[in-house]
């Protein structure tokens, strides 16, 4: 009797023993995402009213959110950033650890409206529509339209990513084709990388650069003509023309590497190989400006560049593509206005500028933030193309499924482009993949 | 009795400190995530409970499908050619040789390297104009496209991963072959046994109980493969380097559809557990202790 008794005391004890542990892994949990708070407690011991506000970002953006959240803090005396920049690859995890836990996470970015949506739908945002100054953010108002959901709007636009034509000056020459204009329509594009693609005195050259068959920058043209949610089947049809084209540049016009060449380590990297100086013509966002500078300035080659605007769609207004990066505040923040506060610091002139100022286009446009950006920059010489057309977005404000419409569009269009399906069946196919596996999951 | 069961509380005292660590850390997450598996928790809206749901989903799942047929190929062409290659492996390093302890190294030195690192290594051998097809070219017209090809993609991540198994395996055998007695072999000398006999007879069904233990292990590894596919393809191209654990990361951390990757990672355990049970009955056919 009494053994039994011991041992069932034992068994009660180690399941005790298994719940504080698992309520110790829980706190500790929190403990990581409150570490903001208790700075907080720490922070009002000085001033009984200063605010610590947590804002999440990734990697990238670090070093010039740096120095837009120093310049807000200077201007605003109550509020406290603690601003974490997380791994790109880990940042969404991080960010469902911050949410899950409701605690922790007031302000935070992502790169696409994509991810805003989600968690729109996911009813992790603030509803900030009242909340915001419009005429403070004026100069944004036909991007907020775009971003309004359900009555609502959830986010800012902080940053917008441009896409441009990007040509090695010295290739036209030599072949002694006009440098690409505003006329250009991708139908020019095609014609001219005909014309580009020579024999040079260092082996091939080609007039267009590709890129690597898993990834989706084939859509591009697509997106100039407004197209940009594979899970419509209207836009669909458009993409399927997009692909088209980007298989004849390959296979028939012969203007680019084909894809299989592209499959592993050469393909990765087209800052490198645009750098080479083989490659005449490729279309590319704002930031590759930034990454030739500074390889070149590394002295991984030496090419002479330009940008032109990106070609755009036959029959349609003339119109850039990219994707905004916003932000947004969490529904579950304690502090609301001083997050709105800072929201709109994110999306005002002053922060584009210094955003602009490390090579970054902000959503802001105007005669400062383009300043700030095409001054510092020695090439490309018309870096004012990025400020020059409306950008149509990449990524579908409401459509939460995006990203899995998106992935089988790159997993079929990746065989067309490799030459082991044909066009039709292949867009036919993600036809009926999207309508099973995301429409009516 | 009284003192064998004092005994007994003793030394389930020390073991108590372990038994905490694999309550927590794993039978916690095991139980969680059967919990998890009927629900069809995101990870942010509450957790729904909604029966078998998951389970009948699988079975119209086609991704899940192709990715079971992708590990099944991966598991049934990998782990023989691993075996067989290591057995070989295993019996020239047995050999008495100058420096054969270098050579054990070398051979052992692929399993301990990152297999992201080698998968980034491999890629880049496996380029269209890359070493290994120049070395193919010298014999056939047009070498495979490896990793840009449907057909050749699954090929090049076995041969990786064979690569970078059969050191660990043959370590492993080498320690068996050297625990066969000597007078077996010098028994079979004189009943005229020449040195191929010698191994099928005498080398392969003494060494059988480790070689049972090394297929499954690497049956299960198999079933587990990520890194590679993750450094080398992706996936790609299309589906065709689709395995179980790549669908299941990316199904969870991707799309985070936690219960419906619970739901994937039970029925890989099911079938990981069945496979490991065939073994086991069957290994009174060809093994001998």
């Amino acid at each position: 009797m009494k053994k039994q008794k011991v041992f069932g005391m034992l068994v009660v004890g180690i399941l005790f023993l298994f719940l504080i542990g698992c309520s110790e892994t829980e706190s500790s949990n929190d403990a990581n995402s409150q570490t903001g708070e208790r700075e907080n407690a720490d922070s009002s011991n000085e001033s009984s009213e200063t605010v610590t506000l947590n804002f999440f970002d990734w990697f990238d953006e670090e070093n010039y959110m740096e120095d837009v959240i120093a310049k807000f803090e200077e201007a605003n005396p109550d509020i406290k950033i603690n601003a974490t920049f997380v791994p790109t690859n880990e940042y969404e995890q991080k960010l469902l650890v911050n949410m899950s836990s409701g605690e922790g996470l007031d302000v935070f970015a992502v790169a696409n409206v994509g991810g805003m949506s989600n968690y729109q739908s996911k009813g992790q945002l603030l509803d900030i529509s009242d909340l915001i100054d419009r005429n403070e953010l004026e100069n944004l108002s036909p991007l907020i339209e775009q971003l309004e959901i359900e009555d609502g709007l959830y986010s800012l636009p902080y940053r917008s990513g441009a896409w441009a034509l990007y040509y090695n000056k010295d290739i036209f020459d030599e072949a002694g084709v006009d440098y690409p204009d505003e006329t250009w329509t991708w139908e020019t594009y095609e014609e001219k990388a005909k014309e580009l693609t020579m024999k040079g005195e260092n082996g091939q050259i080609w007039g267009s650069l590709n890129y690597q068959p898993s990834s989706t920058w084939w859509r591009v043209p697509a997106n100039t003509a407004g197209i940009n949610n594979p899970n419509n089947p209207e836009d669909l049809a458009g993409f399927k023309e997009a692909a088209k084209l980007n298989y004849e540049l390959s296979y028939e016009d012969k203007a680019q590497e084909p894809y299989s060449d592209l499959v592993g380590e050469a393909g990765k990297d087209y800052t490198g190989r645009f750098l080479q100086g083989n490659h005449a013509m490729l279309f590319n966002g704002e930031w590759l400006v930034e990454m030739l500078n500074s390889a070149m300035e590394d002295g991984s080659g030496e090419i002479n560049y330009d940008v032109a605007p990106l070609p755009y769609t036959e029959g349609m207004e003339p119109r850039s593509a990219g994707a905004m990066a916003v932000a947004m505040v969490s529904k579950n923040t304690e502090h609301p206005e001083e997050a709105v506060r800072f929201l709109s610091y994110l999306a005002s002139e002053e922060a584009g500028e210094i955003m602009a100022g490390h090579g970054v286009l902000p959503a802001w446009q105007s005669d400062i933030t383009t300043e700030a950006f095409v001054e510092r920059l020695d090439q490309p010489e018309n870096a004012g193309v990025f400020f020059e057309r409306p950008i149509n977005s990449q990524v579908p404000v409401d459509d939460p499924l995006y990203t899995e419409g998106m992935k089988i569009m790159e997993e079929e269009v990746s065989l067309y482009l490799l030459q082991e399906k044909e066009l039709d069946e292949t867009f036919n196919t993600i036809q009926e993949r999207i309508d099973s596996e995301v429409l009516n999951k | 009795m009284k003192r064998f069961n004092k005994k007994y509380l003793v030394a389930f005292m020390f073991l108590l400190p372990s038994l905490i660590g694999l309550s927590i850390f794993v039978l916690y997450p095991i139980l969680a995530s059967l919990v998890m598996s009927f629900t069809n928790w995101d990870g942010l809206t509450p957790m729904k409970f909604n029966g078998i749901e998951n389970y009948i989903q699988l079975w119209k799942d086609e991704t899940f499908k192709i990715s079971l047929i992708n590990n099944f190929y991966y598991t049934g062409v990998s782990v023989p050619l691993t075996i067989i290659f290591s057995v070989l492996l295993a019996i020239m390093m047995n050999a008495k040789v100058k420096g054969i302890g270098v050579f054990r190294v070398l051979y052992f030195l692929p399993n301990v390297t990152a297999a992201i690192a080698v998968g980034v290594i491999w890629s880049s051998m496996f380029t269209k104009e890359g070493p290994i097809n120049q070395v193919i070219a010298l014999f056939i017209e047009n070498p495979p496209h490896w990793l840009g090809s449907s057909l050749w993609a699954m090929p090049a991540i076995i041969i990786v991963s064979v690569w970078k198994g059969v050191g660990y395996f043959a370590i492993i055998l080498l320690a068996g072959l050297q625990g066969i007695p000597h007078h077996l072999y010098e028994a079979a000398t004189i009943d005229g046994a020449n040195k191929w006999k010698q191994f099928i007879h005498v080398t392969v069904p003494v060494l059988s109980p480790v070689i049972f233990f090394c297929t499954i292990m690497a049956m299960i590894s198999s079933f587990q493969v990520f890194d590679t596919i993750v450094a080398m393809t992706e996936g790609g191209p299309g589906r065709a380097t689709n395995v179980l654990v790549y669908h299941i990361y990316n199904t969870a951390f991707l799309d985070f559809e936690f219960g419906y990757a619970s739901a994937m990672s039970y029925i890989l355990f099911i079938i990981i557990l069945l496979v490991t049970i065939i073994q086991f009955r069957t290994q009174k056919r060809w093994v001998h202790y």
